[in-house]
């Protein structure tokens, strides 16, 4: 199990156990029902990088525990 | 992270179909039961406590293990190391015993016999194996059938040939059987046939075997049917039954042969003009050095000579040839545009007489081509051995004396001299006696005929002024100004000059008379002195107005101003318009050309003045004279010097 911290610079930071072999779908799920937004609305990346693709895990994006991500919010394109 | 918010997480999961979070709090076990069962397992400190002694004595079992089984590994590993240290040391050494030297004298005595047998048998079976290689040992007879892949003669020369089986498939022609060969014979036999190809016309129309019966385009006959291959049986007794064949082929050959031989005897011997292309050795010429080549050129002839007086018989008729002395001087002068032309000439007379001393048979046919042939050579000028010295003949006289321009001036200046002449002649005596002499002079100049050289005698400057006028003209050292038309003009000036002189002295006369008359009429005795004054004075304007109008028409019709502009350096030399206009020019500007064009300047000056104290048949120098003398000397590569 590991616990990503979740940030998106606004005041907003949310921790979120998980495993590293989690979707990045799902996780949004996650991170949805912990921040109260609309996953479709999540965007989650590294911060300078490009955001992530839903239909990979977090370990292939190098995901281990304690990590930080950026929150972003998904426009849809 | 709580264990709540995990299970809240972990519901959410459950419901998505994921695999849930495990709570910290929750003992391992109960994965695939429901989580309903660890919800009641308080999470308390000391559960807490528990567990996180469970979770260190589990690490250290789990080291423990590892550490058990590296120690094992390493155990095993060196167990094997040493198993196989020993393994290399299994084995008998040099040192150990060996065991059967252990036996006993009697177990030898034993074992003794059965190596006797064993030796012996050995023995028995290699003089089996020897009893029949010499059974089968190899006779003519073996080779009694056997195809010889080559030409029967080509082993009759009687040295050693080894044979080889042809390097064919084992299953190749079976039928057909091994054939023999050697491989040197074989090489040999390729090259000629490469070479035959090489010189084999397409066509020979010689190449008529008469034996064989012919077939149409049998030159193709190899092409479409194959190589027909020489081959040969060997019989029992190593003999061939095709001698025949042996014999056929040679003799056609040599019948071939003589029939050549006799071709060549009929043939005449070959006389062309022309070398064969085989024979001809074209060598580069080379730069001759100027100091071995009279030496050469005398080798030349000397060679040529000794050739042509070492002929006997008949050809030394040629030699007696009395036109050979007339042409000589000729030859001389023409030498160098014929140099080609003479060597072609000698070596075709050579050739022509050595085809003639072949012949032998002296016909009458051939004797008067001989002749003809020899009348067309005798036209070809020959040497005389020994005038090495320069020669200057009429032709080199002539050509140097040949000067065109001057020539073509001359006769002008003839004609218009000639012209003057007939109408001014009664003139004035003076004229008329230069004119008279210029004559002598020009008559001095024409008469080419009777003088044997072409050249004229060089005048002296004793024999008065007109010799030396010609003297200097034709050493240009005086331009031939058109000296009529200057006396033209001179006499004409004169003739104005004296008109005018005339005129006025007429005036005076005319003046004086009036004046005279007037006296003597005594009209101005009545007059008083101012009236008088006043009357001359009327007078005297009167006769000037007349003076000056008839002076006018004078000088309109006859005054032709002879305007010269003559331009003079320091040295008194005459410039013309040019170096005038550049002296004028330094002078104003007070600044002359720098030092190279002054250098060429003054040479050019001295050059100038040596040429016109040249001598004319200076031979030292290309002046005059000597120049075409000198030009051909150079030509020939002759040194020679002109002494007069």
């Amino acid at each position: 199990m590991i616990v990503v911290t979740v940030n998106d610079r606004l005041g907003t930071k949310a921790q979120i156990p998980a495993f590293a072999s989690d979707l990045v779908k799902h996780f949004k799920i996650m991170v949805a029902m912990k921040v109260g937004r609309e996953p479709h609305e999540i965007l989650l990346k590294r911060q300078g990088e490009r955001p992530f693709k839903d239909q990979l895990t977090l370990a292939d994006y190098g995901v281990s525990n304690g990590v930080q991500l950026d929150l972003e919010v998904d426009t849809g394109d | 992270m709580d264990a709540a918010s995990i299970e809240e997480i972990n519901k959410v999961r459950w419901a998505m179909g994921m695999k849930p979070l495990p709570v910290p709090g929750a003992t391992e076990a109960p994965r695939g039961p429901s989580p309903d069962k660890d919800q009641d397992v308080a999470s308390t400190l000391e559960t807490r406590e528990a567990a996180a002694y469970d979770n260190f004595r589990k690490l250290r079992e789990a080291e423990e293990a590892k550490k058990r089984r590296e120690e094992k590994a390493a155990a095993v590993k060196n167990a094997r190391d040493k198993a196989q240290r020993f393994a290399t040391l299994e084995g008998r050494g040099l040192a150990d015993l060996d065991d059967e030297d252990d036996l006993d004298a009697k177990s030898w005595l034993k074992t003794q016999k059965k190596r006797q047998k064993k030796i012996e048998a050995t023995r028995k079976l290699d003089e089996e194996k020897a009893a029949a290689d010499a059974a089968a040992q190899h006779t003519a007879d073996d080779l009694a059938g056997v195809k010889v892949a080559h030409d029967m003669a080509s082993f009759l020369d009687g040295d050693e040939q080894i044979l080889t089986l042809k390097d064919t498939g084992v299953l190749e022609n079976e039928e057909e059987g091994d054939e023999l060969e050697n491989l040197s014979l074989r090489e040999q036999e390729k090259l000629q046939e490469r070479l035959d190809l090489k010189k084999k016309p397409l066509y020979d129309p010689n190449d008529i075997d008469e034996t064989a019966e012919h077939v149409i385009l049998s030159k193709y006959d190899e092409e479409i049917d194959g190589k027909k291959r020489k081959v040969f049986t060997l019989e029992g007794a190593g003999t061939s039954t095709e001698l025949a064949d042996i014999l056929d082929a040679p003799v056609q050959r040599r019948k071939r042969q003589a029939a050549d031989i006799e071709v060549l005897e009929d043939a005449p011997p070959r006389n062309s003009d022309y070398l064969d292309a085989s024979e001809v050795k074209v060598k580069k010429p080379k730069k001759k050095k100027s100091k071995t080549t009279r030496q050469r050129r005398a080798d030349d002839e000397d060679a040529l000579f000794a050739g042509d007086l070492g002929t006997t018989g008949d050809d030394q008729e040629m030699d007696v040839d009395s036109g050979a002395v007339i042409y000589t001087k000729k030859k001389k002068v023409f030498d160098d545009n014929l140099l080609d032309d003479e060597d072609l000439q000698t070596s075709l007379a050579m050739q022509r007489k050595e085809a003639l001393k072949k012949r032998k048979k002296t016909r009458p046919e051939d004797i008067a081509r001989q002749l003809r042939e020899e009348g067309s050579q005798s036209l070809e000028p020959e040497f005389l051995e020994g005038d090495k010295g320069m020669v200057i003949d009429e032709i080199s006289g002539f050509v140097d004396a040949l000067n065109p321009e001057r020539l073509e001036e001359r006769k002008a200046a003839k004609a218009k001299a000639a012209t003057e002449m007939q109408d001014e002649s009664s003139d004035d005596e003076e004229m008329a006696d230069a004119d008279t002499k210029r004559e002598s002079v020009d008559r001095d100049m024409t008469p080419y005929a009777d003088m044997s050289t072409g050249v004229e005698e060089e005048k002296l400057v004793g024999q008065g002024m007109a010799a030396t006028l010609g003297l200097l003209k034709d050493r240009h050292l005086i331009e031939d100004t058109n000296g009529s038309e200057l006396n033209e003009k001179f006499r004409q000036k004169q003739k104005f000059l004296a008109e005018l002189h005339r005129r006025m002295t007429l005036f005076d006369e005319e003046a004086r008379h009036q004046r005279e008359r007037d006296r003597a009429s005594g009209r101005l005795d009545k007059l008083s002195i101012r009236e008088r004054e006043e009357i001359s004075r009327q007078q005297n304007t009167m006769r000037e107005q007349h003076q000056s109008r008839v002076m006018d028409q004078l000088f309109r019709e006859g005054y032709r101003p002879n305007v010269e502009l003559r331009y003079v350096d320091d040295d008194g030399r005459s410039l013309d318009a040019k170096e005038a206009f550049k002296d004028l020019s330094h002078k104003f500007h007070g600044k002359g050309s720098g030092k190279g064009k002054t250098d060429k300047r003054l040479k050019r000056l001295a050059e100038e003045k040596r040429r016109m104290a040249q001598s004319m048949l200076d031979a030292s120098q290309n002046v005059g004279m000597s120049t075409a003398a000198s030009h051909q000397g150079k030509k020939r590569k002759e040194a020679g010097v002109r002494l007069a």
